[in-house]
C-alpha cells in the first residue's frame, strides 16, 4: 500500500518532499508505465506518491528580453502550441509521442526521467538551457549538461523538485530538426539531430549541432564547433562527432544505422546551410 | 432485405457507446484471478520449485492437478502444464489463483524454480536433416523437373520474421465449474476446438462441457488455437477451487508468450528456357516452435499454392516444419500464405527484372486461367479473371505514369495473389463436418445457430444480410447471439477465410429451405449440413487434387518512397483490385481491405520481432511498431464480380486474402526505387543501409 497526496501549494509541496522520500508525479506517462505490474492489481509504487501537475505555480511559459522560462508543468502541447516560442522548440515537440502524451507529459518529467531517448534533451544541450531546482533550502541552477549525469541519472536531491527551465534566447537564422523512429508517431526516437545556427554576411557565426537517442545522454561538441565556424571543415566536423558516438545494438535500431544515419543528417544539415 | 443494401454493421452502436461487455468487464461472484508461473529458460529441466508457505486463500494449480496432462490441438504432444521439462522461455508450469491480486504477486515473488538447463535450438539452420527435430515433411511434383530442357536458371533465398497479431482485447477466458460441469466464456475464434479440448483434458463427458464466446476485440488467428491452452487450465484450476478463475494476459505477456506468425525461409529455382519459364522448384520451411500446434496445417496452406497465379508446367515443391525452442508460432491470417507469396511474388518481380520486363506484362504470360491444371494436378474449375484485374488495376493506378515516374527514390511494385476459401484439400468434408441452424421462433424472428464468432471482422453484419435477403424480411428480424456450445452446433472455428463462404452457404441453403415454412405457427428448426461439391477430388497423403473448393484472387500495386539520406520508407499508396466473387457486404469488405493493408504495410515494414535465444525482444506497444495513422498510405480499392456457384450470393473467401499481397509489393517497391534487392521481411531502414555498405 502507498499514499498518494497532493499539495496545495509549492510551498507545501517543498514542505512534504523535505520530510519522507517520494515519486514525484507530473504527467506520469514515464512513471505511471514503469510502476505496473498486472493489470487491474495495484501499481508497484514502494514508496509514497505526490502529484504535482495542479499546482498553478508550476506552470506556464514565460519570456522576458535574454530567456524563455518553460515551467515544470507545461505540456508538451502548450509548448507545441504556444503562441511565444520559437519554432525551433515547438516543431521538435509537436513530434512527441501522441496527441494524448503530449496533453499530459510535461517538460520536467522528460527532462527530470533522463531516458536515452528523451527528445527535449538534445534541444536543450544545443540551446545552452539552464535548470532551476527547488527546495525548502532555495534554489540551485545547474547547466543541462551538470544537471543530466547519465542514462535515468540526474543531480537532482530528493528533496528537489524541478522548477523551471531556462533557455537563453538567441538570433538564430535557422535551425533543422529530424526525429527518426521506427514508425511516423506515437514512437520513441532510434535517432534525433538538432541543429540551430546564425549567418551574418553569408558566414556561419554561430551553429550547435546535437544527436540525441545514440549515447547515454546527448551528443554535442561545443569545441568542433567553434572550429567549424573557423575552418568550414565539414569532414574534420563529421570525424569529431563520429568520435564521441557510442551506438549500440538494441531492438529499435542498431549501432550501424545509428551512427552513420547520424552522420549523413549532420553532413546534409550543414552543407544546406552552407550553400544557403 | 435486399443482398446488395448498404446497412450499418448491426453491431457497431453497442460498440462505439460503450455498452458492449468483454470478459474483462463481467462480474462473476466469488471470482479468482490467475496468473501464470513461467519458465525462465528455453530447454531444459525442472528440478524443483521452491514454494513459499502458501497462505490462505492462494492455490498452485499444476500438472499435479491435471487429468490428462494434453492440450488437444492437431496433436497432444503441448502439455497442459509443463511437467519436469520445459521446451519454450514462459512456458506455463502453473497457475497460481487468488481473490486478491497483490497476494497472488507476492506469493509469485517468493516462487524459485530450479532447473538443469539444456542448449536450446533457435534457427531452423539447426535443424534441416534431423529427423527429430522436423515436424512434417512434404514434397509434391507436376511434370517431371529432372527431364527438363532448359538454359538459364534464376535462384534465390526468401526469409521473413515473426508477426505478432496485436489484437485489441488480449487474451481472455473465464472457467467456472458448477452441478459438475465446466464453462468457459470468453475471447475465442473456436468454441468447439476448446470444448473438444476439454473433453480430451477433464475426461469429463461432452455435455458436461459448456464454451460461451465473449464479445472478442480481434482475433487475427491468435485466439485460433491457443485459447485451448488456457481454458484446459482454467477448467483443471476452476474443478480444483470449485470458484470461477479469471485468466487475463497483460500486454507483454501476450506478446512474450502466444502464438506468432511462423518465421519462414523459402528458396526458388527457376528454370528458363528462351527467357521463358519452364518449370520452378521449391524449398519451403518453417518455424514451428516447441510444440505442434497447428503448424503441420500452416505449411500445407503455404505450399499448395506455391505457385501462385501462374500456370507452371514442371514444378516441385518441398516443405518442411522444425522444431525449435522459440516461441510458439500458430494461426495467423494468412496461415503460411504470406511468408510463400512473399517469396513467390519478390522472385516474379527479381526475375522480370532480370528478363527485363515489365512486372504486370512479364506475370500477364503465365496467369492461370479456368480449365488449366494446378501445381498440386487438380483441375481449375472456375472462371479466372486476372487478366482482368491487371487492366483494372493498371487503369486505376495509372500505371504506366507512375512507374515512369523519374524520382530516383520513388518506387513501384506488384504483388498477384490466390488464396483458397475454407480448409486445404477435403478439410471441410473430412475434418469440419459444418452443421448450421436455422430456427424461426413464434414471435417470427429468425436466429442464426452457428459456432462462427463475431471478432470483430463483421460475421454477424454479413451473416445476418445473408439470411435476412434469402428469407427477404428486415435484418432487424435476426438474432445472432455469441455462440454456447449449449445452443448452436459445430459450424467449424472461425478461421481460413471460409466464414462467409461455406458457413454463409449453409445458411443461405438452410434459409432457402425456411423460407416456406415462414407462415408456420410456432417454432421451426431447419438444419443444414456441410457436403462436399461433386468436382472437388483431393487425395490428402499424395497432395494431389483441388487443393481448395474456390480461389479468391488480389491483384495489389504499393508506391514508397525512400530518404535517400536516412533510408526511412513511406509507403504512399496501396491499389488494390480483388475478386472475393460478390462482397456481401461492401463496407465490410472495404473494411477488411484497410485492416489486411495496415497489417500489410505492419508485416513489410514496420513490424521487426526478433527473438534471441528463444526470448522475444520487441514485448511492448512502444518497441514492437504496428502501423499508426501517420503510416498509412492512401488506398485505393475496387473488385471485380466473379460470383462461385456454391457461395451464398456468389460470395468467396475475403478475409485473409486482403493482407496477403501487400508486403511484397511493398518489398518490390523497396526494391525498385533504391535497386537493392530486398529478400528478406521486414524491409527497414537499418537493412537499406546495411545492403547499401556492402
Ligand atoms: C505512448 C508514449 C509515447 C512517448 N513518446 C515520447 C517521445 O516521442 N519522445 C520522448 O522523449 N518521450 C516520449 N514518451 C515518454 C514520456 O511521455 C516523456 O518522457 C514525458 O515528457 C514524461 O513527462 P511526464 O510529465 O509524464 O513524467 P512523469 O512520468 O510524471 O515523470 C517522469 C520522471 O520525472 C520525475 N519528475 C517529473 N517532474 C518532476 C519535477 N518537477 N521534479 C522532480 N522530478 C520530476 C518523476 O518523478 C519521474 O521519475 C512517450 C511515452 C509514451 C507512453
Amino acid at each position: 500500500m502507498f499514499n498518494s497526496l497532493r499539495p496545495n501549494s509549492l510551498g507545501e509541496l517543498l514542505e512534504i518532499i523535505d520530510n519522507g522520500d517520494y515519486y514525484i508525479f507530473a504527467g506520469g506517462t514515464d512513471l505511471f508505465i514503469r510502476k505496473r505490474q498486472w493489470q487491474g492489481a495495484e501499481r508497484k509504487f514502494d514508496k509514497d506518491v505526490v502529484f504535482i501537475s495542479h499546482l498553478e505555480e508550476l506552470r506556464g511559459i514565460f519570456e522576458d528580453r535574454n530567456y524563455y522560462r518553460l515551467k515544470t508543468c507545461v505540456t508538451q502541447d502548450e509548448v507545441a502550441n504556444s503562441d511565444l516560442l520559437p519554432d525551433y522548440l515547438r516543431i521538435p515537440y509537436g513530434l512527441m509521442g501522441n496527441p494524448a502524451i503530449r496533453n499530459t507529459a510535461t517538460v520536467g518529467g522528460n527532462i527530470v526521467n533522463a531516458a536515452m531517448v528523451a527528445d527535449s534533451l538534445p534541444l536543450f544541450y544545443a540551446l545552452d538551457a539552464v535548470i532551476v531546482l527547488k527546495s525548502i533550502q532555495g534554489d540551485r541552477i545547474l547547466s543541462i549538461r551538470d544537471f543530466i549525469l547519465g542514462r535515468y541519472k540526474t543531480d537532482r536531491y530528493e528533496n528537489e523538485i524541478m522548477y523551471e527551465v531556462i533557455i537563453p534566447k538567441e538570433d538564430f537564422t535557422g535551425y533543422r530538426y529530424k526525429k527518426i523512429g521506427s514508425r511516423k508517431s506515437s514512437i520513441l526516437s532510434k535517432l534525433s539531430v538538432f541543429m540551430v545556427y546564425r549567418k551574418a554576411h553569408g558566414k556561419i557565426v554561430d551553429i550547435r549541432v546535437s544527436v540525441g537517442a545514440v549515447n547515454d545522454v546527448p551528443i554535442r561538441s561545443e569545441e568542433a564547433e567553434k572550429e567549424f565556424i573557423k575552418d568550414n571543415n565539414l569532414d574534420k566536423f563529421l570525424l569529431t562527432i563520429r568520435e564521441m558516438m557510442e551506438g549500440e545494438d538494441d531492438r529499435r535500431s542498431t549501432k550501424l544505422y545509428r551512427e552513420e544515419i547520424g552522420l549523413r543528417i549532420i553532413k546534409n544539415f550543414l552543407e544546406e546551410v552552407m550553400e544557403e | 432485405m435486399k443482398i446488395r443494401d448498404r446497412i450499418c454493421r448491426v453491431d457497431s452502436v453497442e460498440k462505439i457507446n460503450g455498452k458492449v461487455r468483454y470478459i474483462e468487464d463481467i462480474d462473476f461472484e466469488n471470482l479468482h484471478f490467475a496468473r501464470t508461473l513461467r519458465s525462465g529458460i528455453a530447454k531444459g529441466e525442472i528440478l524443483s520449485i521452491d514454494y513459499p508457505e502458501i497462505p490462505d486463500g492462494i492455490w498452485v494449480v499444476d500438472a499435479s492437478d491435471t487429468p490428462v496432462n494434453e492440450v488437444l490441438m492437431i496433436k497432444g504432444d503441448m502439455p497442459v502444464f509443463a511437467d519436469k521439462t520445459v521446451n519454450y522461455i514462459g512456458e506455463p508450469i502453473a497457475l497460481i489463483v487468488g481473490k486478491d491480486k497483490q497476494q497472488v504477486i507476492e506469493f509469485m515473488n517468493g516462487i524459485v524454480v530450479n532447473y538443469r538447463k539444456d542448449e536450446g535450438i533457435f534457427h531452423i539452420d539447426e535443424c534441416r536433416g534431423h529427423e527429430d527435430m522436423t515436424y512434417s515433411s512434404y514434397e509434391y511434383q507436376k511434370g517431371d523437373i529432372g527431364e527438363l530442357d532448359y538454359d538459364d536458371t534464376f535462384e534465390k533465398v526468401y526469409s521473413t520474421g515473426y508477426q505478432e497479431q496485436l489484437y485489441m482485447e488480449k487474451q481472455g477466458l473465464v472457467g467456472e465449474y458448477s452441478d459438475n460441469i465446466v464453462t468457459i466464456h470468453g475471447s475465442m475464434q473456436c468454441p468447439y476446438y476448446i470444448k473438444n479440448a476439454l473433453i480430451h483434458c477433464t475426461e469429463l463427458p461432452g455435455d458436461n462441457i459448456r464454451v460461451i464466446q465473449n464479445t472478442t476485440g480481434g482475433a487475427f488467428g491468435g485466439k485460433e488455437e491457443y485459447p485451448s491452452l488456457m481454458a484446459c487450465q482454467l477448467a483443471v484450476a476452476a474443478m480444483k477451487i470449485k470458484a470461477p478463475v479469471e485468466l487475463i494476459f497483460d500486454r507483454r505477456e501476450d506478446i512474450l508468450y502466444t502464438t506468432k506468425r511462423h518465421p519462414s525461409q523459402t528458396r526458388i529455382k527457376t528454370y528458363l528456357k528462351e527467357r521463358r519459364i519452364v518449370g520452378m522448384a521449391f524449398t519451403y520451411e518453417l518455424d514451428g516452435g516447441p510444440y505442434w500446434g497447428l503448424t503441420d496445417v500452416v505449411l500445407q496452406r503455404g505450399i499448395l499454392t506455391l505457385t501462385g497465379c501462374y500456370n507452371i508446367e514442371n514444378v516441385k515443391v518441398e516443405g518442411k516444419a522444425y522444431k525449435t525452442n522459440n516461441i510458439f508460432t500458430g494461426a495467423f491470417r494468412g496461415f503460411g500464405a504470406p511468408q510463400s507469396m512473399f517469396a513467390l511474388e519478390q522472385h516474379m518481380n527479381q526475375l522480370a527484372r532480370y528478363l527485363n520486363k515489365d512486372p504486370i506484362e512479364f506475370r500477364r504470360q503465365y496467369f492461370v486461367k479456368k480449365g488449366d491444371i494446378s501445381a498440386t494436378s487438380g483441375v481449375f474449375n472456375e472462371t479466372i479473371m486476372l487478366q482482368e484485374m491487371a487492366d483494372k488495376l493498371e487503369k486505376m493506378s495509372d500505371y504506366e505514369e507512375i512507374k515512369n515516374k523519374k524520382d530516383y527514390y520513388h518506387g513501384v511494385g506488384v504483388a498477384f495473389i490466390p488464396h483458397g476459401g475454407g480448409f486445404t484439400g477435403d478439410g471441410e468434408a473430412s475434418h469440419i463436418k459444418a452443421v448450421v441452424n436455422l430456427k424461426k421462433d413464434e414471435s417470427g424472428s429468425v436466429h442464426i445457430l452457428v459456432s462462427s464468432v463475431e471478432m470483430g471482422q463483421g460475421a454477424k453484419t454479413v451473416l445476418a444480410k445473408i439470411v435476412a435477403s434469402a428469407l427477404d424480411i428486415g435484418i432487424d428480424r435476426i438474432v445472432y447471439d455469441d455462440p454456447d456450445t449449449f445452443k448452436v452446433p459445430d459450424s467449424g472455428p472461425t478461421v481460413a477465410s471460409r466464414t462467409t463462404m461455406v458457413v454463409g452457404g449453409l445458411l443461405y441453403k438452410a434459409a432457402r429451405k425456411l423460407k416456406p415454412l415462414m407462415s408456420q405457427k410456432g417454432e421451426v428448426l431447419v438444419t443444414e449440413t456441410f457436403k462436399q461439391p461433386d468436382n472437388i477430388k483431393w487425395d490428402q497423403t499424395q497432395l494431389r487434387g483441388n487443393a481448395y473448393l474456390s480461389y479468391s484472387w488480389a491483384a495489389v500495386i504499393a508506391e514508397v518512397e525512400v530518404d535517400p539520406i536516412t533510408f526511412e520508407i513511406k509507403c504512399t499508396n496501396i491499389h488494390g483490385v480483388y475478386d472475393v466473387g460478390l462482397p456481401i457486404d461492401e463496407d465490410t469488405f472495404i473494411g477488411q481491405v484497410h485492416g489486411g493493408v495496415a497489417q500489410g504495410v505492419g508485416y513489410g515494414m514496420l513490424e521487426v520481432m526478433e527473438s534471441i535465444d528463444g526470448l522475444i525482444q520487441q514485448n511492448s506497444f512502444s518497441s514492437y511498431s504496428v502501423p499508426t495513422m501517420a503510416d498509412m498510405p492512401r488506398m485505393y480499392t475496387d473488385w471485380i464480380y466473379n460470383p462461385y456457384k456454391e457461395g451464398p450470393y456468389g460470395a468467396k473467401a475475403a478475409g485473409e486474402l486482403t493482407l496477403v499481397g501487400v508486403a511484397p509489393a511493398i518489398a518490390s517497391a523497396v526494391q525498385d526505387a533504391i535497386g537493392i534487392e530486398i529478400n528478406d521481411l521486414p524491409v527497414t531502414s537499418e537493412k537499406i543501409l546495411a545492403e547499401v555498405l556492402r
